[in-house]
């Protein structure tokens, strides 16, 4: 009964903002065509009223928008959400140029703040209390509290601009010659080091916090300190014992930090000039191109809503308690 | 030793290209009804010392971002551009460099006395990337090809009336009425593309195959990374115009173009900034201004208003601002302020003798209590609330703000992005609007364009109002003439009335800056009248041409 809730509930948000992402993006004065014909300082095409026309019936802008709804609800059904007006291609190839870009530099952030965040965290809370854990505490305190984009333009000047270690701007150098894979793979690693780094940092701080108090707590319960009476060595204590029970409520966290990266994403994107899809969505909101829109929104609510699902379903698994509660549950 | 042989190489260049276009212009002064263009001895001694001389360059790369596929339906048309990548691959009758309209593939015509018809001598032995031999074929059926798929840029093809071959390399174009920018806004703009390609395919603009890419021009597309937003063009080794000198020509995306510049990432890129410009220059690296400046600062005001629908009080506000003060604050250069008759000062179409509106606070304030805006005891006119509508001109807009406090009134502003910006201007739902945008340099017709109101965009700013019968029936008039200097004539009183009426109030011209390692490449310079249709930019292929005849 309750899983069948719980998938109830998913439906009803996926539903929810499939009709809020055709809806959301015309709320916003002005449509592709006027952005077209707005054109900047460089200069605008002399739009004419006829051509204007032949746009908005080329990319179907002038029928009703119920009309236009149905389409859109039909293209979810299909994966065609038509052709992007701003590049002139299909939807989901525009996407899909851009989207491995993206999974590298949050797949990487994931993983290294994971690993940093725990293991800091771990090794704060075998510190606690002490003046190491608290000056770790605090120095992390202060780091979350760092914006992303800020903290990416602190890097971006001090790194790519002033010590010149890393390129300024986007996922590899362009047009590079080079005789062996290698070198190209280094140079893509050199630029996502910024990038991912700044996304690292701005994430890390939660995971370990959320560890360290995690860790002091189980440290605190009576088991740990039997195994200590035991003779357990404090390696093992903290690696067999403190670590794996402190680790049950990170599992969620570690989900919704992903959910959290991708949205990062779009500013570190922007500040790095990234060609990600973080990037494209801000491109896609000035340009109001609808489709492109409805194709990357519809994408990054099903990439949460999956992680969240993910993360429903992994949970009792991993903690007995929790599936023997849903078990009574169902039997009451 | 390397200095002069570059200096040589350059000279012959300027000679190539003078001597051709001084071909071209004979077609303006015509005598006997019809004249011919042809190369002269001149230009064919040129080609001869060019040849030889011409120095190749590896590779050039600029500064640029995605602007869409570069074939004629994909590209992107915000922006000058996704046209310019475009006309890398594909090419016009006519082109333009510094000394203004030249042949291109067609290599002479001739124009009949009332004006309706052009006859065209293609070039011969033009081929496409393909290999296909280029034809008058092709020139009839890309003209008919876009009146069923729009070109994705400018050029009015409603002003043809028929397209036709006299043999393969003979086309006649038939006017609908005699149209002066013919040359340099129609043919000049509108690309010949591949018949043999182009009459299968249907959906021109999701059309993605290689072959979309097949020109007759100096370029092909090697690379083309939309994520990034890079382009690699390599030349294309038989073009028909002469020698490609940059064998390589990518287009690279920087988010900082100076850093870029200075980290040698790209070696040119444009910047409207003048501070720039110095930076740059003590650096060791060169800049060109463009010239003429080619961008307009204005102020529209809304006919309508009930307030400003009144000349005398728009004049009023022209009077209250020190437009060389915000022009050299905004741009950090010399000021270049407006001309009240909108024409550029150093366009040749500019009218020396225009009512000009000089910053004169005694006068601003003596009309608007004429007009019986009175101020109240704080100095404020009560009865004068205004709105100044802007999306990207900030800077100028705050100035703006302070200067008509002085005068007495109170101004309010309102920041708009780009999208929200055009609707509003399309609803007429603004006091005055501040814009700035570029196209006042190219041919005068743009005078008719703005004010004729079949434009959707900030170019016209809804000049739809401009309800003189007089302005409209001139503006015709200059369209249709063939005579240069009754043309000149017309453009002039075009520029006293909007002198006097003030529809617009151009500001101030913001000149952009090219700024180019000279190490790299050094052959950039300034189209006459701007690329196409009046672009102040530096990417015209024909600079990176060893050019033949």
């Amino acid at each position: 009964m309750s899983n069948n809730n719980k998938y109830w509930s998913y439906f009803l948000v996926l539903l929810f903002v499939i009709i809020l992402n055709f809806w959301l993006p015309r709320f916003l004065p002005g449509g592709p065509v006027e952005y077209i014909a707005g054109g900047g300082e460089e200069g605008a095409v002399f739009l004419t009223e006829a051509q204007k026309a032949a746009m908005l019936e080329y990319y179907n802008l002038n029928d009703s928008l119920g009309e236009q709804f149905v389409k859109y609800v039909k293209g979810i059904f299909t994966f065609d959400f038509g052709l992007s007006i701003s590049h002139k291609a299909p939807v989901f190839d525009v996407i899909m140029e851009r989207l491995p870009w993206t999974l590298l530099i949050v797949g990487l952030a994931t993983l290294f703040s994971i690993v940093i965040g725990l293991l800091l965290g771990l090794y704060s809370a075998w510190r606690h209390p002490s003046r190491v854990d608290r000056s770790l505490f605090l120095s992390m305190l202060c780091l979350s509290s760092i914006p992303e984009f800020l903290l990416g333009m602190i890097l971006l000047i001090t790194c790519a601009v002033k010590l010149k270690w890393f390129p300024l701007s986007g996922a590899k150098t362009a047009f590079l010659r080079s005789d062996g894979w290698l070198a190209s793979v280094l140079d893509i690693a050199n630029h996502a080091v910024l990038p991912a780094l700044t996304l690292t940092i701005g994430s890390v701080a939660s995971l370990y916090l959320l560890m360290r108090n995690e860790s002091i707590r189980v440290k605190q319960e009576s088991f740990i300190e039997f195994s200590s009476a035991k003779g357990i060595g404090p390696r093992a204590i903290v690696m067999k014992h403190i670590a794996r029970n402190a680790a049950l409520p990170l599992v969620t966290l570690i989900i919704i930090r992903m959910s959290g990266l991708l949205a990062g994403s779009i500013l570190v994107e922007t500040v790095f000039a990234y060609p990600g899809v973080g990037k494209l969505l801000q491109e896609a909101i000035l340009g109001r191109d609808y489709p492109l829109l409805h194709g990357l929104f519809l994408l990054m609510t099903l990439f949460v809503l999956l992680l969240n699902l993910f993360a429903d379903l992994i949970y009792p698994r991993l903690d007995p308690r929790i599936r023997h509660d849903v078990n009574r549950g169902e039997v009451a | 030793m390397r200095t002069p042989s570059i200096m040589i190489a350059m000279l012959c260049l300027v000679m190539a290209v003078t001597a051709c276009s001084s071909g071209s212009s004979n077609t303006t002064d015509k005598k006997n009804g019809a004249v011919s263009t042809s190369s002269n001895d001149a230009a064919k001694k040129a080609e001869q010392a060019a040849e030889g001389t011409a120095k190749t360059v590896d590779m050039v790369r600029v500064a640029g971002s995605d602007v869409g596929y570069p074939s004629p339906f994909a590209f992107s048309p915000s922006g000058p551009f996704g046209y310019l990548r475009n006309s890398l691959i594909f090419d016009t009758l006519t082109w333009k460099d510094d000394s203004g309209v030249i042949p291109w593939l067609a290599k002479s015509w001739e124009i009949s006395t009332d004006g309706l018809t052009y006859t065209f001598k293609l070039e011969d032995g033009v081929k496409w990337h393909d290999g296909e031999a280029f034809t008058a074929d092709d020139v009839v059926f890309s003209f008919n090809y876009y009146k069923t798929y729009p070109f994705n840029w400018n050029g009015d093809i409603a002003q043809i009336k028929s397209v036709e071959k006299i043999d393969d390399l003979t086309v006649v174009f038939h006017m609908n009425n005699s149209y002066a920018p013919m040359l340099s806004d129609l043919v000049g703009i509108v690309p010949i593309i591949p018949q043999h390609i182009w009459e299968q395919v249907t959906n021109p603009i999701e059309y993605r195959d290689e072959k979309a890419l097949v020109g007759t021009g100096p370029y092909q597309l090697a690379e083309y990374d939309a994520a990034a937003g890079q382009y690699l063009f390599k030349a294309n080794e038989n073009f028909f115009k002469g020698q490609v000198i940059v064998k390589e020509l990518a287009f690279v995306s920087a988010s900082d173009k100076l850093l870029a510049l200075q980290n040698g990432e790209i070696d040119a890129a444009y910047t409207t900034n003048y501070g720039d410009v110095q930076t740059m220059v003590d650096g060791g690296y060169k800049s060109i201004k463009s010239e003429p400046a080619g961008s307009i600062v204005r102020l529209s005001f809304n006919l309508e208003h009930p307030q400003l629908s009144d000349k005398r009080l728009r004049q009023a506000l022209a009077y209250a601002m020190d437009r060389a003060e915000i022009s050299s604050k905004v741009s950090g250069a010399e000021p270049m302020v407006g001309n009240a008759g909108v024409v550029p000062t150093d366009s040749p179409w500019y009218n020396k003798n225009v009512k000009q509106y000089e910053y004169n606070l005694q006068e601003s304030e003596r009309i608007l209590d004429e007009l019986g805006y009175v101020k109240n005891e704080k100095g404020i006119r009560d009865g004068l609330k205004l709105s100044l509508m802007t999306s990207s001109n900030k800077q100028d807009s705050i100035m703006i703000q302070e200067m008509l406090k002085k005068a007495g009134i109170e101004l309010n502003l309102v920041h708009l992005d780009s999208a929200a910006f055009t609707v509003a201007l399309g609803e007429n739902k603004y006091d005055m609007v501040l814009s700035g945008h570029v196209g006042a340099s190219g041919d005068p017709d743009f005078l008719r364009l703005w004010f004729s109101g079949k434009a959707s965009n900030m170019w016209s700013a809804r000049g739809k109002s401009l309800d003189l019968e007089q302005f409209h029936e001139i503006a015709n008039l200059q369209m249709k003439e063939m005579d240069e200097t009754k043309r000149h004539e017309y453009i002039n009183q075009l520029q006293d009335i909007l002198a006097e009426e003030l529809p617009t109030l151009a500001l101030y011209h913001r000149p952009f800056y090219h700024i180019h390692n000279p190490k790299v490449f050094d052959y950039w310079k300034n189209t006459y009248g701007g690329i196409a249709d009046g672009m102040p930019l530096w990417e015209n292929k024909v600079f990176l041409i060893d050019v033949k005849q």
